[in-house]
């Protein structure tokens, strides 16, 4: 039996990558995007990657290391990855699962993740840990 | 807006004729006056004086005030975009009138004119700041600043909104474009806590939320329970790309959350509503500016 | 009327099949979106642990009735290697040398009520439920 794996369509946008994934993802197409996709951004030197998961209503650990995965090795050929359109149900599952997606920069949608991603890539050159932001913490007065 | 037309009363023809027969004098004594005040160079300073009295002039032979005080609109207004300041307009107000009085005084005229002359210069003054305020609201609006009184404003509403929430609800408000703002009240179990975090994290879905501000001023007792909870919603609200800012945290819940193991540099702290709402109008580069304009009507005529 | 479903899961196509039959089971009992989605991923998990650790096994999906309440219960049980040492895999961090944990302490997160049994060279059984508030 052969298994007609669908391919994950990666559209080019300016010197970006955007990948939609509309479908269920199985193990195996997981690996294949992740395949196709860091060829693609050696292909293009594409200096960033937008990954919509709006479509995706489950993110186990296995997926969120693919995921996790797909942002280091993107990273480091030089190319930023902001992941947008996670559901707040897959958000907060993902939380209570205790699953950090390390160097995964997150926006609500498509159209914010890639101002994001101009702005990241705008101020680039030593981005080296994109996932938390850090600021001043502010502990009250007494 | 055009200046009511006021007929003047005594001798405007005559007073046009003193000032022409001595518009050289006055012109010299203004130039020097003007550049140095406006910080111009003489040449645009003679431009400019020159080109007041004649309109003056022309004011005052006409009776028609708007001749003097529309052009002076037109320049105030032009001046404002180039950071020209109100104080500065009155000014040169004050430096038109005690000059022409001197030459009018010399000329040996009729001090009951200079009555006219004021109220002409003022009506024009008038005119010249209101164009001047009306540009600068206009740059105000594109730079998009508020004054630090309605940021208080919006905190003491967010209070009185806060006092009349009952403690199982925890509504999401919106604030500004992208702003929202979770007031907790009341203790805050394993259950409501999860239901709080998923009020927060469909409230930023539909309001498109970039800042997220959570309020605990309200929560008497903040254990490592509710810190853990409160870690848990902030990660994600990041897992949308929200960002998040505690505040009414007080010193003592601080320093539990540090021992607790919580990086501080992954949420962010303020001390109060007002600081955090200013900290989310920053992060999105809106400015808080404060209210400075006085109030120009009271001090002309 | 109890609902009851099976799912074999031998391959990632069986895990994908696994969660979207208890998603389904979960909404027509009720459960809003988000509980969907917990039980989902929990299923999801331990449906993968068949896959990597035990050579296949199967899910058993069931509608739960207990005191007024309703609820849904997942069994997933296979006749692998089991585990030797149950706390060890039970905690935060834990993981196999393909680096890959078991995810059972996030899966007990994210469920109401967790049972595990196993035995070296028989097998392991995973219970999980949750419950309608």
């Amino acid at each position: 039996m052969t298994l007609n794996v669908p391919r994950i369509p990666i559209l080019q946008i300016e010197n970006f990558l955007v990948a939609s994934i509309q479908t269920e993802l199985h193990d195996k197409t997981a690996i294949h995007f992740k395949d196709d996709l860091l060829q693609r951004i050696y292909d293009t030197k594409a200096r960033g990657l937008v990954l919509d998961l709006t479509a995706i209503d489950v993110v186990d650990s296995f997926i969120a290391r693919i995921i996790g995965d797909v942002a280091e090795m993107a990273g480091l050929m030089g190319a930023l990855v902001v992941v947008t359109g996670l559901q707040p149900a897959v958000a907060i599952t993902l939380v209570e699962l205790g699953v950090e997606m390390r160097g995964v920069v997150t926006a609500l949608n498509l159209e914010k993740g890639i101002v994001r991603l101009r702005k990241l890539v705008a101020d680039d050159s030593d981005v080296t840990q994109p996932d938390v932001r850090l600021g001043e913490t502010d502990p009250a007065h007494p | 807006m055009t200046p009511k037309k006021t007929k003047l009363k005594h001798g405007n023809k005559d007073l046009a004729l003193v000032l022409k027969s001595h518009q050289e004098t006055l012109s010299v004594q203004l130039v020097a006056d003007w550049a140095a005040r406006l910080h111009i160079s003489n040449q645009e300073a003679t431009l400019l004086v020159n080109t007041t009295l004649a309109q003056l002039i022309e004011a005052l032979d006409s009776g028609a005030t708007d001749r003097l005080a529309n052009p002076f609109a037109e320049w105030a207004r032009g001046q404002a975009e180039k950071g020209l300041q109100a104080e500065s307009l009155l000014r040169l107000g004050h430096s038109l009138c005690w000059n022409t009085w001197n030459v009018i005084e010399g000329a040996g005229g009729v001090t009951t004119w200079l009555r006219e002359l004021v109220d002409l210069i003022a009506l024009a003054q008038v005119a010249a700041v209101k164009a001047m305020t009306e540009a600068r609201d206009v740059q105000q609006r594109q730079t998009l600043s508020l004054e630090q009184s309605r940021v208080a404003d919006m905190a003491q509403a967010q209070a009185r909104l806060t006092q009349q929430i009952r403690e199982l609800s925890s509504p999401v408000i919106k604030v500004w474009e992208e702003v929202l703002i979770l007031p907790l009240v009341g203790s805050i179990d394993s259950s409501r806590a999860t239901r709080v975090m998923e009020d927060l994290l469909l409230g930023i879905v539909s309001h498109q939320a970039e800042i997220v501000i959570i309020d605990v001023t309200g929560v008497p007792v903040v254990d490592t329970h509710v810190v853990t909870h409160l870690v848990q919603t902030v990660k994600a609200a990041s897992l949308l790309g929200t960002q998040s800012v505690l505040v009414g945290i007080s010193a003592e819940v601080a320093l539990s959350m540090i021992h607790l193991g919580v990086d501080l540099n992954e949420i962010k702290t303020r001390r109060d509503l007002q600081s955090g709402i200013e900290f989310a109008l920053q992060a999105l580069d809106l400015q808080v500016v404060s209210k400075d304009m006085p109030d120009i009507e009271d001090e002309v005529g | 009327m109890a609902e009851s479903k099976r799912v074999l899961v031998h391959n990632d196509l069986d895990i994908v099949s696994a969660r979207v039959e208890g998603r389904n089971l979960a909404k027509r009992l009720g459960f809003g979106v988000i509980d969907q989605a917990r039980i989902a991923t929990a299923i999801s998990e331990l449906a993968r642990n068949l896959v990597l650790y035990a050579d296949g096994g199967q899910i058993s999906l069931q509608a739960l009735e207990a005191g007024g309440r309703r609820g849904i219960q997942i069994v997933c049980s296979d006749e692998g290697p089991g585990i030797a040492d149950i706390d060890l895999v039970m905690q935060d961090g834990y993981s196999t040398q393909r680096g890959l944990g078991m995810g059972l302490p996030g899966t007990r997160r994210l469920m109401d009520e967790f049972e595990i049994e196993s035995q070296v060279d028989t097998g392991t059984t995973v219970t999980i439920r949750k419950w309608l508030n």
